[in-house]
């Protein structure tokens, strides 16, 4: 539980505030003494780490995660075996869940990590070409080593639940990292303890600014890449990845279907049609209809029909039968044209040319009817063609449409925290 | 089939929804069935030899 509970310095009788109650180390702000609360105050050390870097000061609140985060403590940590190599480790305490996490950071990048089940990991039987790998089972992804190292850790600020001092000065802690950006796990190695294990995930600098209501400019620059850090085309997880592969391979589909199974044309004839003064005379038109057609393969029909018309409109009543089954597929299309001028100008409502498609067609012999009825009271043309195995390009479109709406689906369901925030 | 089953398992559902809806896209253009719905408006199946005499 966080509260602002006040100690003395024993060294320098400044007032220290503990902000968490089982914190057993805090290190004095204004001497920088290494204190021990064990019952009573004692200053058991120094701390010696660098506090000039630290970029998040104890007290400072965020949230992430679904929790409230305040940063209780600073550590310089460094390679042991190359000096030049060191970061900052920001300790945070959750009040509300008791929780301790890690923020890295290390060259401009950083990390967030926490403290994970051993269970989760499978290291066994995972080295290959002599790289080791890790198994996560909860992510679903193997891991890569990409370091190992002796590591040392120098308190700066805040306060701590151990004692960080002790544990530099107790021994080695040989530490392995393994990667599959963005995601991070460190392995503790302690001589004579079980191994710990901290799983974590990269956070963008902007993040972390927008997290501690920062400017981005306050925080260091990226010096270099780093293993953990996602490549750039990483940054689109593989889903998003995947989405534009598919929604790429919706649009280039359809030329190998059109290459496996090509268009063919069953019908192609124009006919003419004057109106019926006789017993169609309610229709206004006589009806056509074709001769017989072959349709050799089962697939799409497609029936376009046009007609040349001028401010008028053509009604047709479309039907195509099996000769052999009985099996009707019927539709209606209307054709027209207009065009006029109003305040906006010259306008066009041009739809001379209709389509029907029907799915599934069955091969075998087929006749066309048109019942066509129209204003036009004049003899018009209508240009009539079948195709067969017909290419369904409005699909094209349908399927892309929703492969837009699963992304945008996926994408609330990906950001749900930060909307449910926001 | 172990490695098909590992496969499976790691691949995230996201990711095979789709797959689904690729694999539908792809099944519509090879069998031909035109997609949300189909065109045809008739139920009717006519019956007996020269059944398309019965339109005219």
């Amino acid at each position: 539980m966080a509260d602002g509970h006040e100690i003395t310095c024993p060294a320098c009788s400044a007032t220290v505030l503990q902000r968490v109650a089982g914190s057993r180390y805090v290190v004095c702000p204004v001497c920088r003494a290494w204190l021990e609360i064990k019952g009573k105050i004692v200053a058991v050390g120094h701390a010696t780490g660098r506090n000039d870097v630290m970029m998040l000061k104890p007290g400072m609140t965020c949230r992430y995660d679904g929790c409230n985060w305040v940063v209780t403590g600073c550590i310089q940590q460094l390679n042991d075996d190359k000096q030049a190599e060191e970061w900052m480790e920001y300790k945070l305490y959750c009040a509300d869940k008791g929780w301790y996490r890690s923020l890295v950071e290390y060259r401009g990048h950083w990390l967030w990590t926490g403290p994970a089940d051993a269970s989760r990991f499978m290291t066994t039987t995972m080295k290959v070409k002599g790289v080791k790998r890790v198994r996560d089972r909860e992510e679903n992804v193997i891991m890569t080593q990409y370091t190992r190292y002796n590591q040392r850790t120098l308190p700066v600020a805040g306060e701590f639940a151990t004692d960080v001092m002790r544990r530099e000065g107790g021994g080695k802690m040989i530490v392995e990292e393994y990667e599959h950006a963005p995601l991070l796990l460190v392995k503790e190695m302690k001589p004579g303890k079980k191994h710990t294990w901290n799983a974590g995930t990269y956070l963008k600098p902007r993040q972390v600014a927008r997290m501690f209501d920062l400017s981005i400019w306050q925080l260091p620059i990226r010096k270099e890449r780093i293993p953990a850090e996602p490549r750039p085309l990483q940054r689109f997880s593989n889903v998003w990845l995947f989405f534009l592969f598919a929604l790429l391979a919706v649009l280039v589909v359809p030329t190998f279907i059109a290459q496996w199974k090509p268009e063919k044309y069953v019908l192609q004839e124009s006919y003419e049609i004057k109106p019926d003064t006789g017993a169609w005379a309610g229709v206004g038109y006589a009806p056509i209809s074709s001769r017989l057609f072959e349709v050799t393969r089962p697939g799409a029909l497609e029936v376009t029909m046009n007609s040349s018309l001028n401010q008028e409109w053509l009604e047709m009543n479309l039907s195509i039968m099996n000769e052999q089954t009985g099996t009707e597929y019927s539709a209606t299309r209307t054709a027209e044209y207009w065009d006029g001028y109003d305040a906006d100008g010259h306008w066009v409502e041009n739809k001379q040319e209709v389509k029907a498609s029907f799915s599934d067609v069955p091969a075998g012999r087929y006749l066309m009817s048109i019942y066509p009825s129209s204003g036009a009271h004049r003899p018009l043309t209508v240009n009539v063609s079948i195709v067969e195995c017909a290419l369904l390009r409005g699909n094209k479109r349908w399927f892309a449409g929703l492969m837009c709406c699963i992304a945008f689906v996926y994408f609330l369901y990906q950001n749900r925290e930060n909307l449910a925030e926001g | 089939m172990l490695r098909l089953f590992r496969f499976i398992y790691i691949v995230r559902w996201y990711t095979w929804v789709f797959v689904a809806v690729f694999a539908a896209y792809v099944w519509s253009l090879a069998a031909g069935v035109h997609f949300p719905y189909d065109d045809n408006e008739s139920k009717e199946v006519y019956t007996g030899k020269n059944s398309h005499q019965y339109h005219k």
